[in-house]
Order: C-alpha cells, then structure tokens, then sequence
C-alpha cells in the first residue's frame, strides 16, 4: 500500500493545567492522547469533538504551531515534528492552515493584495509580476474580483474574509490544508459557498483536507472520513457514509443523538458530566449508557472491527 | 387559549445614521402565550437580536423605537407597553418580568467576583434579604439549573467553570425573578452539542415548572424545529414567515425560508462519495 500524506501516529500533546483557587488540583492535562490517524492525497479527513476533545490540539500540533510530547506525524514519509527550520519552511509551503475567526488571522492594516502575496514572498516565489498575477487568479478560484487586491479586510463580510484566507493559504500551492471551524462563524447561505469551495480545491487541484469540526452534518457531508476524539482520544474512524448511517462507538452514538435535526426531539437523560480525571480505563465511561465494570480497568484500544473501520470500545458486542 | 405573555405589534426600530435613519426593523409583530417557545431565526443583520434588545429596550444609544407597542402581562398585572415604559418601570420588569440570557455568559458576568457574589446580588435586587437568607436562595438557584455541589459552587470565579456551566449560572440568575418571559440569545450557540442538548433541556424543564414564555433567538433551523411550538423567520428587519416548529421543513411557504433549508448541508448528505453534489447558494435559490 502506498504511503498516505499524513499520518499522525500515537500523537500526545500535553499542556500543564495550573489548579485554581478552589478548583481541581494542578498538574491536570488536556490536549491529545495516543492519536493515530491517516490523511491520504485529496481526502478529506473530518476531525469532530466538542470542546476540550483535544482536535484543535491535534491540529495545531501537525501544524506545528503547538509542541508534541511523544509519538509521530509523518508528511510524504518524513519525520514532522524532527524538521529543523529549513524542512520546517519547506513543510510549510505544503502544509497550511485556515482557522475559525478570519478576523482575527487577517492583518487590518495590510491590503487583501499583500496578505494573499505575502506568502508567496516568505518563500520567495516569483517575482512581483508573478505574485500579482498568481494573486488574481487566486482571488478568482476563491469567487471574489480583481478589485479586492486593493481593499482591506474590514471591508468585507466573515464568509468573504474567510475566502481571502483561504486564497492566502492556497497561495504557495500546499498539499494539505488543516481548516480548524472554518465556517462555524459564517451564516448559513454563506458557509455553502465556502463548503463547496473546499470541496472543488480537492477534486481540481487534489488538495487534500483536514477538517475540524463539532458540526457533524457538515462533516459527513464534505468528508471521505471521519476521526471522531474525546477528552483527547480518537474513539472512533469511519468512512463519512457509514459514520452517517450508523455511528458504532457508544460516544459517536451520543453525538449523533445530540446534533439538532429535523424531526428530531430533545431526550430526556441522566446527565453526568465529563470526567477528566480518569486516570484508566475508558474516558468516556462517566458517560456511557454501555458501561460495565471492566471499563474503569482497561484502556480501550482503536481496532478495526471492519476494514475500514475502527473502534475504541471494550464492548465488542456493541460496536461490531 | 392561553393568555399572551408579550404581545409585539407594528415594532419599527431605526439606527441614526449621517444621511438621516436607518430602519432595522420594520412592522415586527408576533405574540407569545404563557408556556409557549417561539424560535426566531435569521441569519445576521436580519433583526433578531435587535427583536429580543427593543423587548428589554437594550437597544445601542444610537437606535431608537418608531412605531409600534409592546405589551407586556406580567404576574396578574393588567399590560404594559414596554416601548413607552418608564426607566423605572422598566428596571423593575426586567429581571422579574422579563429574563435575558446571551450567547456569551463570559462577557455577562463579572470575572472579578465570584459566582456567589454575582448571583447574591441577583437575588437582593428582587427581595431584601439577609446574609444567610441570600445565600440560600442562591444556592438554591444553583441546585435548580442543574449545578451540582451548589455550596462549593458559589466561591467560584467564572474563569474556573466550564462554558456549559456558565450559561446555567446566567440562567440562574435570569430566573431568580421568576420572569414570565425569558428571552434567549444564542444561548447554546458557544456550546458543543452535547452541552447545547443538556442546557435546551433544562430550559424545558424550567419552562414547564414555571409556564414562562420562551422567546429563543438563534440561527439554527434545525435546532429551532426542535425545542419551538413556533418559529418565526427573519430577513432584513422583517418577520418573512411564521410557522409551526413542527412542519417547518415541509411546508415553509417563503422563498428566503425554502432557500435557507435547502442550502444546509444536513439536506444533502451524500449516499457515498460518487454522488455528492455542490450544496446550492441562497443567490441560486432566489
């Protein structure tokens, strides 16, 4: 088989928790556990969680924007996380990342000309004909005119802003892009257009995506597959189709049921918080409706329990 | 019939611009019964937030109502109408008659004091209360929306709470008034799903001990299908359609309506890979 673009093996990401007054002791850790998953050349990988799964963390750390503790991420083969600057500047012109608030990314002062170019000139490609050219085109692709090269940020709504970062991120011709909530700020109408913008940079450029994300249609929509975390681990990797119909791992089970739906209904359940503390065995268990005794004493392990199709769940008669 | 909480009629709002008014919001009108969710959705800058502000009369300095009234029945009391009430009258309505809770509980509460002394203070506004008296009542308030170990709880600052638990103390303090009606802004829009359905179900609880009306503003049609016996649709400043919850995907009968359900990603999931199409654009649908 060959070698995908990405691949993140056994992944931990600690950040040390400093204990509040009264809160819980120091020396908690949040972030990734253990993370394995593939990302192969134009797929598009859907990383969904809710807030503190850890999927920003994993993000973040394939970005190398934040520093692992131990395991692998590997890109066409070579060792991410041990690139000096030079790989790491390499890295760069084919790893890109696009986030939630394109406020925020976006430089207020500069031109939607210089922020889309100035890629291009960290890298030194082209000259400034080149660049001006490539940014039109690039501005194009995105659906917006020639005539923003010369207006700044502010001047544009979320989901045109969001656009501009996008086309930034497309400048240097990446082979991945890590998108962390790109069109959760955006409204409805306008986070189709983004949607299937990300779609169309896969099928005409083979741009490969990984996709993070607590919107669950969104993800089974624009995804091959999905990597489903909490509390810092993957429980579950699906093709998107077969996540969709039947999600296997108790924890994705839950997820599904929450997400608003038509013609859904709000269930009436015992409601136990999220325990982070646990120290073996599942984290998900304080939870989990399917919980039985041996949950608290053996770490689940992701296992396929089809092909292509992996499961971390002692429950084998559940999730099978 | 149930007895109309608040009842909108002909709502004009307009922001002061420098080439005279803006209208925001124009010939708003809608009503909602004792018990009754009323979902309001719309994308930004349709007037939905503005709605739920003029209710309050929070609306920014530069905006001001025009025309139209909102009355206001608060416990027994005969109506009100709370676009001509005075400041006074006003204070007194909101938080006893009228409850908000916001998108942000972060920026509602005060990061310099504790969540005892915020909601203590919620509590004597309504009711003089003595030291112990305040205390109890606000642990109560904790216990009701679901907050366990209350009396520890109080001595928290609200960075040390998780963004769940946030909103449930907003909701703590919306509620110590006992309110016939309160207004949700996005309140779980902050909140991942499983958070967002734990929260949606205590405001039901809440809701059903104490026959509040629930005005619930958010973007999701999804989620308002849900929780609302009716939803209201908003686009540029104007009530565009409204419905019940639960025929909303089948029979909204207004272009903009159509055109937001269509364009969700949930309306298109593909069967596998080979058949996903591009999600259609609300510019395509009208």
């Amino acid at each position: 088989m060959s070698e995908p673009l990405l691949r993140v093996e056994h992944l931990t990401t600690r950040y040390a928790v400093r204990g509040g007054v009264f809160g819980a002791p120091g020396g908690t850790v949040r972030g990734a556990e253990d993370v394995s998953f593939t990302v192969g050349r134009g797929e598009i990988v859907g990383l969904v969680g809710e807030s503190g799964s850890g999927k920003s963390t994993v993000g973040r750390t394939i970005a190398r924007l934040e520093r692992a503790t131990s395991g692998e991420v590997r890109f066409d083969g070579e060792d991410v996380l041990a690139f000096g600057p030079r790989a790491l500047k390499r890295y760069r012109r084919r790893v890109q990342a696009v986030f939630q608030d394109p406020a925020s990314s976006l430089d207020p002062t500069m031109r939607v000309g210089e922020i889309i170019a100035e890629p291009l000139v960290v890298h030194g490609i082209g000259d400034r004909r080149d660049r001006r050219e490539r940014v039109a085109s690039l501005l194009a692709e995105v659906g917006l005119g020639p005539d923003a090269i010369r207006r700044y940020p502010r001047q544009f709504s979320g989901g045109q802003r969001q656009r501009i970062g996008i086309a930034r991120a497309l400048a240097v011709g990446p082979d991945l892009i890590i998108a962390d909530e790109p069109v959760s700020a955006l409204d409805v109408s306008v986070q189709a257009q983004v949607i299937n913008l990300l779609h169309a940079l896969r099928e005409t450029a083979g741009l490969a995506l990984l996709f993070i994300s607590h919107d669950l249609p969104t993800v089974e929509y624009l995804c091959d597959r999905v990597v489903v975390m909490y509390l810092g681990r993957v429980m579950e990797i699906a093709p998107a189709a077969d996540f969709q119909r039947a999600p296997l791992h108790p924890y994705s089970r839950m997820l599904a049921r929450d997400a608003p739906r038509f013609g859904g209904r709000l269930e009436a359940r015992a409601e136990v918080g999220a325990d982070a503390t646990l120290a073996t065995g599942c984290v998900f268990r304080a939870q989990c409706p399917d919980a039985i005794p041996d949950c608290s004493r053996i770490p689940p392990a992701l296992e396929a329990v089809r092909p292509d199709r992996l499961v971390a769940c002692i429950r084998k008669d559940l999730v099978s | 019939m149930s007895a109309p909480v608040v009842s909108v009629r002909g709502l004009t709002a307009a922001f002061a611009t420098e080439r005279g008014e803006a209208s925001v919001l124009e010939d708003v009108t809608f009503r909602i019964d004792t018990g009754e969710t009323v979902a309001m959705v719309g994308e930004s800058g349709s007037g939905k937030s503005l709605t739920s502000l003029a209710i309050m009369r929070l609306l920014p300095p530069s905006a001001r109502i025009v025309a139209g009234e909102i009355l206001f029945s608060g416990a027994g009391g005969e109506a009100i109408d709370l676009a001509r009430a005075s400041e006074r009258d006003l204070r007194a309505i909101r938080g006893a008659g009228v409850g908000m809770i916001f998108q942000e509980p972060m920026s509602a509460l005060n990061p310099a004091f504790t969540i005892g002394a915020q909601i203590g203070e919620t509590v004597r506004l309504r009711h003089k209360a003595s030291r112990a008296e305040t205390r109890e009542r606000a642990e109560a308030l904790l216990a009701k929306v679901g907050i366990a170990d209350p009396a520890r709880r109080l001595g928290d600052y609200p960075h040390q709470l998780s963004g769940g638990m946030r909103q449930r103390v907003l909701i703590a303090m919306a509620i110590a008034g006992r309110p016939a009606l309160l207004i949700a802004d996005e309140p779980t829009t902050a909140l991942d799903v499983s958070t967002q359905a734990q929260i949606l179900r205590l405001l039901r609880t809440l809701q059903d001990e104490a026959g509040m009306g629930l005005l619930f503003v958010t973007h999701d049609l999804a989620l308002a299908s849900m929780i609302a016996d009716r939803v209201i649709v908003m686009y540029a400043g104007r009530i565009v359609e409204t419905g019940a919850a639960s025929t909303l995907l089948a029979s909204a009968k207004h272009p903009y309506t159509r055109a937001l359900l269509e364009c969700l990603p949930a309306r298109h999931l593909p069967r596998d890979r080979t058949h996903w199409r591009p999600l259609p654009t609300i510019s395509e649908l009208m």
